[in-house]
């Protein structure tokens, strides 16, 4: 009986979410819903003290709420870890790190908007980011600018496109002109 | 007046007013290392000394808890702004980002900091490992935040030494400033300009940090509810001044308004009550300005202890006033009373006089001032009282209790039996004693309290100050040497570290030997190859080599630029490690290494075996032995007090037998204090020791009274009369100093109180059917 009635509740949830009209809030709660995601992707830096951009690819892999693994393969393998508040990983010398998010604010400004885009946790992207959004449910921009004043100056924006639950492109704006570009490319399931 | 009684008269006058003249000068200090005492060992003694005076001691370890993060952080922020505008500190770090200062010094120097700076670094093949490295951290997502150093330093020596420090560092940043235990506390570490041990400065700057905390609560949202805590060197030394201060001001008063009473009550003469007193002041004056003669100093403390002088020294006036009878006057009772008067003082003095070899300051200040006071009031009472006594003074009124007083004297030998069964218990209880006998602690002697002490500890070890247990320490004559040999033990504990450590902290890190920032300049190619190795370095990487011309611009500068000195590194927080660190003492360098969490003590004595002035020292062994030789001299001091009061008496007696009687009851009141203070388990100070040394030194008095007194009749009931009054006086004054929360004050005054009383009953018990 009483489960039964949790039944009736989860379906009357999923179905005001789809009723209502979409924005940030259903977007958000629809990627809040996903469990596991993982992708392919290929990543472009330009940067003024490079002659040429520089390619890297590899796997990104999600699973709710809070982990994020990103997987480098080319040009050289690597691979960083953000589980909750640690991130951790090798950095290019061979030594190892684990930093806390909460002991960096600032890593935790660079890091948080794929994670907590993919986790549809809007109250974290809240607190590192002003948060615009245009587009429909099928071709959506997530614009994210930093808060925090020493991240801005070295940030403008974190830009994410995306369509339904799947995150298809992700930009980083640095201030002083150099980007990155990532293309995703979900893994079916 | 005779010229005899004249003369007298004039020396005490004199006297009087000489000791005046000196105590108006003599300056006095509240400070607690005069009962820490003076060590044995330079290294010991360096220790000691910074603990005093050291940049350790100049530290004020500050907390805020009770609201949430972001409260406390803001609240942190503004005090924190407050204090680094205000005059009294040197250093404010509250976490907000390493300061311009340390950015500047380590990115400046970092070709002579880095010891990644090698030859191979500098070559074609390691210029282009590097700066495959810098390629991979640009392509990483925290690119925006370190690319900037990519250009001017791609060998990446900024970062390993950051990261470095760091390591050993390990803060705990939430919303912007540095917190523990889970952002539950944040804190702040301050600087005093002042030294530890001035206490009025430190006093001073404890006081801005309340105002400053006062002001920020203020005008934080929610800061109402943050609590303050600071701790430090300087931070007890101004709460075990006031303590003391109270404690002595307070419980002085009490013993003495209650002597004043006690004896106002029996004398019923505010005028005998003043004489009373004459021979206790006099006393206590010259004690204080021999004090100030001989160390050129007085402690508080000393002074703490000029109440259970009172205690002893108003005896003396007690024995003549209340033995004296209408018909010998003072005069005759004085002749009566004398020899016995005499030898008790004598007794007492050399008692006393054990102390005088303390090495702890606190207690030969101790020995001199009542040996001294205790002189003083002997011959004022012998000479002096029996002029001021009015002629018709015809003793003091029978005390409507002697009869019976005396009474009981007399029937208490048959309590002989009892006396043996409780000496009997004690010893059983001494020994099935738990444990040791002994408080193990050093800790135990400090004057601050235990609550304080963790208190300490625990914001230590929130501030990651090392839990200092185990410590590398390298001596030698000149800066120079003692760096290298700081370098020489780090490299031999490096490789130790993650197995019989887990990390360590070393001057040479801070500021390395001129050697070895020579070496780092040599290795360093000169800047027309370092630009070879570059352009070939860059071969196949897609930098613009112009990027990297700041990095050839600052090797060329550090390759040319002279060596780091300590000046280098002023107004920075790297400067406060350093200086904890690297220490001079009267031309003596001292180099200390902190190390964590060691498992293998024994394999780092061995890696540092072959390097000569350098050692382990283990403190809590250093300490744990430091105590046991306190322990060692004061019992050692005890039994020499003890056996040169038996000699004494031995040799004015010229007969074992009434030596025994009087040392008898001594010994076993001395065992029964011992068996009350360990009572429950609990354990002895080496205060207590020095107080069992009191015990004889004043309750032999009581068994010479005993023991030559006529317990007969009117006189009989006269002595044992002022034997009470005397001991009641003595068991006020220490008892009133047991109330004390201070170690020192705890542990003799309860002793002396305890033991002196069971003196009193012990002598009447056994003396008496002895002497018949």
């Amino acid at each position: 009986m009483r489960g039964a009635a949790l039944v009736l509740l989860l379906l009357s949830g999923t179905a005001s979410a789809a009723d209502a009209p979409w924005g940030l809030g259903v977007l958000m709660s629809q990627l809040h819903a996903v469990q596991h995601a993982s992708a392919h992707f290929t990543e472009r830096k330009y940067a003024a003290i490079l002659t040429q951009p520089i390619e890297s690819t590899g796997t990104l892999s999600y699973t709710a709420p809070g982990s994020l693994e990103k997987r480098t393969v080319t040009p050289k393998p690597e691979s960083i870890v953000l589980r909750d508040d640690r991130l951790s990983g090798t950095q290019a010398d061979g030594e190892p790190f684990d930093v806390r998010l909460s002991d960096h604010p600032e890593i935790g400004a660079l890091v948080e908007g794929v994670r907590s885009t993919m986790a549809g946790d809007q109250t974290t992207l809240g607190r590192y980011y002003t948060i615009a959004l245009e587009g429909d449910r099928d071709d959506w921009h997530l614009s994210l600018t930093p808060l925090d004043r020493a991240v801005r100056d070295r940030v403008d924006a974190i830009r994410i496109d995306g369509s339904g639950t799947q995150l298809r492109h992700i930009q980083v704006h640095e201030h002083d002109g150099d980007r990155s570009e990532m293309i995703v490319t979900p893994d079916q399931p | 007046m005779t010229r005899g009684r004249r003369a007298a008269l004039l020396v005490w006058l004199l006297g009087l007013m000489l000791s005046i003249g000196i105590i108006l000068r003599v300056p006095f200090t509240t400070d607690m290392s005069a009962f820490l005492p003076r060590s044995p060992e330079p290294t010991q003694q360096v220790l000691v000394d910074q603990l005093r005076d050291g940049v350790a001691s100049r530290l004020i370890l500050v907390a805020f808890e009770g609201a949430p993060t972001p409260t406390l952080a803001a609240v942190s922020r503004q005090v924190a702004d407050t204090l680094r505008a205000a005059p009294d500190f040197n250093l404010i770090d509250n976490g907000t980002g390493v300061s311009q200062a340390d950015q500047d010094y380590i990115w400046k120097n970092r070709y002579l900091l880095s010891d990644g700076v090698t030859p191979e670094r500098f070559t074609a093949a390691g210029l282009h490992q590097a700066l495959e490295a810098d390629l991979q951290l640009l392509t990483s997502g925290m690119a925006p935040l370190l690319k900037g150093s990519i250009g001017p330093d791609p060998t990446g020596e900024t970062l390993a030494f950051v990261r470095r420090m760091a390591g050993e560092a390990q803060r705990q940043i939430r919303d912007g400033v540095w917190t523990a235990k889970e952002g539950t506390r944040a804190l702040l570490l301050a600087q005093t300009k002042a030294l530890g041990f001035d206490i009025d400065a430190q006093e001073h700057a404890l006081n801005t940090i309340d105002q400053a905390f006062a002001a920020a609560q203020g005008t934080v949202e929610g800061g109402k509810t943050v609590r303050l805590i600071a701790t430090g060197p300087g931070i007890f030394g101004v709460k075990t001044r006031g303590q003391m201060k109270h404690d002595v001001t307070l419980y002085s008063t009490i013993a003495s308004l209650t002597i004043v009473l006690l004896l106002l009550a029996v004398y019923r003469s505010p005028r005998m009550l003043v004489l009373t007193l004459v021979p206790v002041v006099s006393g206590a004056l010259a004690g204080v300005a021999a004090v100030g003669l001989w160390f050129g100093f007085v402690h508080g403390i000393t002074i703490g202890f000029g109440v259970t002088l009172i205690g002893e020294a108003v005896d003396y006036a007690i024995y003549l006033f209340a033995q004296s009878d209408a018909a010998s006057g003072p005069e005759g009772t004085l002749k009566r009373i004398w020899p016995t008067l005499r030898l008790g003082v004598l007794v007492s003095i050399c008692g006393f006089a054990a102390m005088l070899f303390s090495s702890f300051v606190g207690f030969a200040q101790l020995g001199v001032f009542t040996i001294v006071g205790l002189a003083v009031a002997v011959a004022v009472t012998r000479w002096v009282l029996p002029i001021l006594v009015p002629r018709n003074f015809a003793g003091l009124r029978d005390a409507g209790f002697a009869p019976a007083l005396l009474r009981l004297v007399r029937a208490a030998p048959k309590l002989r039996p009892a006396l043996f069964v409780v000496v009997l218990a004690a010893l059983v209880l001494i020994g099935l004693h738990p444990g040791s006998m002994w408080q193990d602690e050093l800790s135990s002697m400090s004057p601050v309290s235990a609550a304080d002490q963790q208190i300490d500890r625990d914001l230590r070890h929130d501030v990651g100050a090392p839990d200092v247990r185990a410590i590398v320490v390298a001596e030698a004559k000149d800066r120079e040497t003692v760096l290298r040999l700081s370098e020489q033990a780090s490299a031999a504990l490096r490789p130790l570290v993650g197995q019989a450590l887990s990390g360590f902290d070393a001057p040479d890190r801070y500021l390395p030997s001129d050697r070895i920032q020579a070496q780092r300049q040599a290795a360093i190619p000169d800047r027309a190859t370092l630009a070879a190795n570059l352009t070939a370095a860059l071969d196949g990487l897609p930098f613009r080599p112009e990027v990297f011309q700041p990095f050839l611009d600052a090797a060329a500068a550090a390759k040319a630029s002279d060596a780091l000195t300590r000046a280098a590194l002023d107004g920075t927080a790297v400067s406060l490690k350093l200086d904890a660190l690297l220490v001079e003492r009267q031309g003596q360098w001292v180099a200390l290494l902190p190390l964590r969490d060691v498992t293998d003590a024994g394999r780092i004595g061995t890696a540092l075996a072959d390097l000569p002035g350098v050692r382990l020292l283990d403190l809590k062994t250093e300490s744990d032995r430091l105590l046991l030789r306190y322990r060692q001299e004061a019992l050692t001091l005890a039994l020499a007090g003890s056996g040169v009061i038996a000699l004494l008496l031995l040799v004015s007696f010229r007969a074992i037998g009434p030596t025994l009687t009087v040392l008898a009851p001594l010994a076993l009141a001395v065992v029964i204090t011992l068996a009350i203070l360990t009572l429950g388990g609990r354990q002895l100070s080496i205060f207590n020791l020095f107080g069992l040394l009191l015990v004889i030194a004043v309750g032999s008095n009581y068994c010479l009274f005993f023991q030559r007194g006529r317990l007969k009749g009117a006189e009989g009931e006269r002595t044992v009369t002022s034997l009470l009054l005397a001991n009641i006086c003595t068991v006020v004054g220490f008892g009133a100093l047991s109330l004390s929360r201070i170690p020192v004050l705890t542990g003799i005054g309860g002793t002396v109180a305890i033991g002196t009383a069971l003196s009193l009953v012990a002598a009447a018990i056994l003396t008496r059917s002895a002497a018949s």
